[in-house]
């Protein structure tokens, strides 16, 4: 009885164990039929094999290049990077969304911007909208680290906004190549 | 801790050429393989935990490479839908028909039968004949059985004996 093509394909590899590999090897010296199937599959991997792949080393250096660049970022920590970003220098107004267990607690804050309004939410804690400029932002974190047990802020910047990079472009251009895969 | 840097300079230059040609018969495209084969080693390059050895560290790129693939080759699939849909509804320019005489001329026709045969047999096949791996290894990657791995194998080739044949069955008619 003849071999299965898929037998016959796995005793090419070498996928075929001791007896079995006998068995065939026999077969295949008194199997016109099971023989011409062989060498079938034996010219289709030799034709697999001279097939070549295109040169590589281009790529290769384009890759190495890349993945140095890579490198040096990888290095700056990524706590280090977080503050290397700098505030916007732009005179822009921020917006600081203060949400307190207890308004009297902020009431006792800094209480001097013109811009704050203080709403009762349905849940009993009270919402303080601070719109202040900029520059007071350093003055106005600092108040709230005094008094930092139980608040939560949200700073909202405003839309129109333009963030000019002063640091770490080199990270950003990084980051864009990644995006565009232009490497 | 990061992969060390020795250590990936080596799996670099030892494994490139492999995990660069086995990306190129799994997509048929140069810049593709370009891209899948970067994407790996960027992939090894974030990893954590180094691996063992560089053996090791040849099966984790291949099986990355794998995986990879399976959305270039679902993005291809995609795109010859279009061409095609493209194709019936305005007929090739003399430009356009000229560039895909080209470009087809540019793939050897071992390359275009690969490409014709499905993914998961063209996979198998391209790990058994331009990685050299056995069964078991294959098996390992792809995640099926050995069993599996020599259907696969067998029907990857049956497939690619009959396009070849007719291929040139097609030439001596001219
Ligand atoms: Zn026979």
């Amino acid at each position: 009885m003849c071999p299965g093509g898929e037998t016959l394909s796995a005793y090419l590899d070498n996928e075929v164990e001791g007896p079995w590999k006998k068995v065939i090897e026999e077969h295949l010296t008194l199997c016109l039929s099971c023989k011409h199937k062989i060498d079938e599959m034996i010219f289709t991997r030799e034709q697999l094999a001279l097939e070549s792949a295109p040169d590589f080393r281009a790529s290769q250096e384009r890759g190495r290049s890349y993945l140095a660049g890579l490198n040096s970022i990888e290095q700056v920590s990524f706590w280090r990077r977080r503050v290397a970003l700098p505030l916007p220098a732009a005179a822009a107004a921020v917006l600081l969304l203060i949400i307190l267990g207890f308004s009297t607690l902020l009431l006792s804050l800094h209480t001097d911007y013109r811009f704050m309004s203080i709403r009762t939410q349905p849940s009993g804690s009270s919402e303080v909208l601070v719109t202040a400029p900029i520059d007071d932002l350093e003055r106005i974190l600092k108040s709230l680290e005094l008094n930092s047990s139980r608040q939560e802020i949200i700073i909202q910047l405003p839309k129109e906004l333009n963030f000019f990079v002063v640091g770490e472009a080199e990270m950003f251009r990084a980051a864009e190549y990644k995006r565009n895969k232009v490497w | 801790m990061k992969i060390d840097q020795g250590l990936f300079e080596e799996a670099y230059e030892t494994l490139y050429p492999l995990i660069h040609k086995l990306s190129y018969h799994i997509t048929g495209d140069v810049e593709q393989a370009e891209d899948l084969c970067h994407e790996a080693f960027i992939k090894y390059f974030e990893r954590k935990k180094p691996l063992p050895d560089i053996n090791q560290t040849k099966y984790w790129l291949i099986r990355v490479v794998k995986n990879i693939s399976l959305n270039y080759e679902k993005k291809k699939f995609r795109q010859r839908k279009a061409i095609e849909k493209l194709k019936r509804s305005a007929p090739l320019t003399a430009d356009s028909a000229e560039h895909e005489y080209i470009k087809k001329e540019t793939i050897s026709r071992i390359q275009r039968a690969l490409d014709k045969i499905p993914y998961r047999l063209r996979m198998a096949v391209v790990l058994k004949e331009y990685a050299g791996l056995n069964y078991k290894e294959i098996g390992a990657i792809l995640g099926i059985s050995e069993g599996n791995v020599k259907i696969r194998i067998f029907r990857a080739r049956q497939r690619l004996a009959q396009i070849l044949k007719e291929e040139t069955e097609h030439v001596s008619w001219r």
